[in-house]
């Protein structure tokens, strides 16, 4: 299904030049190999890459690397070493799992919501997972956050976002989104801001999650 | 090497996999290559290697480049980048050596024939060098020097928002100017 929810242009730029983290890169790698409109879009950037790589004076190699290429002509490419997944989960985050998806460490983050964080050293990116008609708690997202729906929707003061869909958020924003009837919602959340849980009781409980 | 000499060298290592057609391919790209690397920081060894597994990349994948999509320098900045990154997630997590998927993509922008997409990268290049000169940096730190928003604001001391809208401004420009409007 075509998604009719994008990366910002300024995302989608800074994946070309290959100047976002690997997370964010991946998630757009990801959206990308579902959409043609993006595809197109990143193709520009890939072809003003490309005119740089023209224009900028080379720089000679070492002797005989010539020779050394051409020895290595007939290796074997190397073997993917990825974990498994559920067949609905996008080839291109494959390489930014820790571990096989259900072997994840899913832990409960609030009323029916589980997480997964794919980075090391804390939560900058993440998969949550929810059933459907979950309620999420009003929550802000500070910085930059990126949002792929990787199976299900969800549906919040924006609108409905749906498999393949991206939410590119900057800045402060709250919002309350609610899972949409049908199957379970799975997200990828890159952010570079940690999210904060509002009100005084979800902040307790935030507190309490160690977040 | 024009762009389409470069596609049928490419195709000849495709269908015939011939040596002479990667060696003058390599002797061509890798250096360039090597430069893309070294600009964006990485020391003399490891442009030397990526610049290597570029090419070697083109040789395996020779049969998926479809010159009516990009020029060739454009699918190798595309190796190039990926490999970048490919490397710097490896320095963190070494224990994963994906193939990435997202090498060649799927047919998806639309089809020209080789000539017409040659003569639209040209009108990109004088595009690009006829940027104002505050574009045109934004650009080369982003695309050839590999600086993410934050670093291209703090060595310029712009606001991160300015160093988002004159890339987003160059793109503009560089995307009509690809579509024949200028």
């Amino acid at each position: 299904m075509t998604p009719t929810r994008h990366p910002h242009d300024d995302t989608l730029i800074a994946y070309a030049a290959g100047i976002l983290d690997e997370f964010s890169s991946a998630l757009v790698a990801a959206h990308i190999a579902a959409c043609p409109l993006c595809r197109a879009a990143t193709a520009v950037a890939d072809a003003a890459g490309g005119v740089l790589l023209d224009a900028w004076p080379p720089t000679e190699m070492a002797p005989g690397s010539l020779a050394a290429a051409l020895g290595r002509l007939n290796e074997e490419a190397p073997k993917s070493a990825m974990f498994s997944v559920p067949s609905w989960f996008p080839p291109a985050l494959r390489r930014v799992l820790p571990g096989p998806y259900d072997d994840l460490a899913w832990r409960r983050v609030s009323l029916g919501v589980r997480a997964a964080t794919l980075s090391p050293g804390g939560p900058k990116a993440q998969l949550l997972r929810a059933p459907p008609g979950t309620r999420l708690p009003l929550h802000a997202h500070g910085g930059h956050e990126l949002t792929l729906v990787l199976k299900g929707s969800y549906t919040d003061e924006l609108g409905t976002f749906s498999r393949n869909d991206v939410a590119d958020i900057e800045g402060a924003v709250s919002h309350r989104p609610v899972i949409d009837p049908g199957e379970e919602c799975v997200c990828l959340v890159v952010a570079d801001a940690p999210l904060r849980l509002q009100g005084p009781i979800l902040g307790r409980i935030q507190r309490l999650l160690g977040g | 090497m024009t762009p389409e000499d470069a596609a049928h060298l490419v195709q000849a290592i495709a269908q015939n996999r011939d040596r002479d057609a990667f060696a003058s391919l390599f002797n061509h790209f890798a250096p360039r290559v090597k430069s893309y690397m070294r600009r964006c920081g990485a020391d003399d060894t490891m442009a030397e290697e990526v610049a290597q597994e570029a090419m070697l990349n083109l040789w395996r994948k020779a049969a998926l480049f479809d010159p009516r999509q990009a020029t060739v320098s454009t699918w190798v900045f595309a190796i190039s980048r990926n490999l970048r990154i490919d490397r710097l997630r490896r320095e963190r997590r070494p224990e994963i050596d994906p193939n990435d998927p997202a090498l060649v993509g799927d047919a998806a922008v639309e089809s020209a024939d080789p000539h017409e997409v040659a003569q639209r990268e040209e009108r990109l290049r004088a595009s690009l060098l006829a940027l104002p000169p505050d574009q045109q940096r934004v650009i080369a730190m982003a695309f050839f020097e590999g600086k993410p928003h934050s670093v291209i604001a703090a060595e310029l001391g712009l606001p991160l928002g300015t160093v988002k809208s004159r890339l987003r401004l160059a793109f503009g420009r560089l995307r009509s100017a690809l579509e024949g409007r200028v």
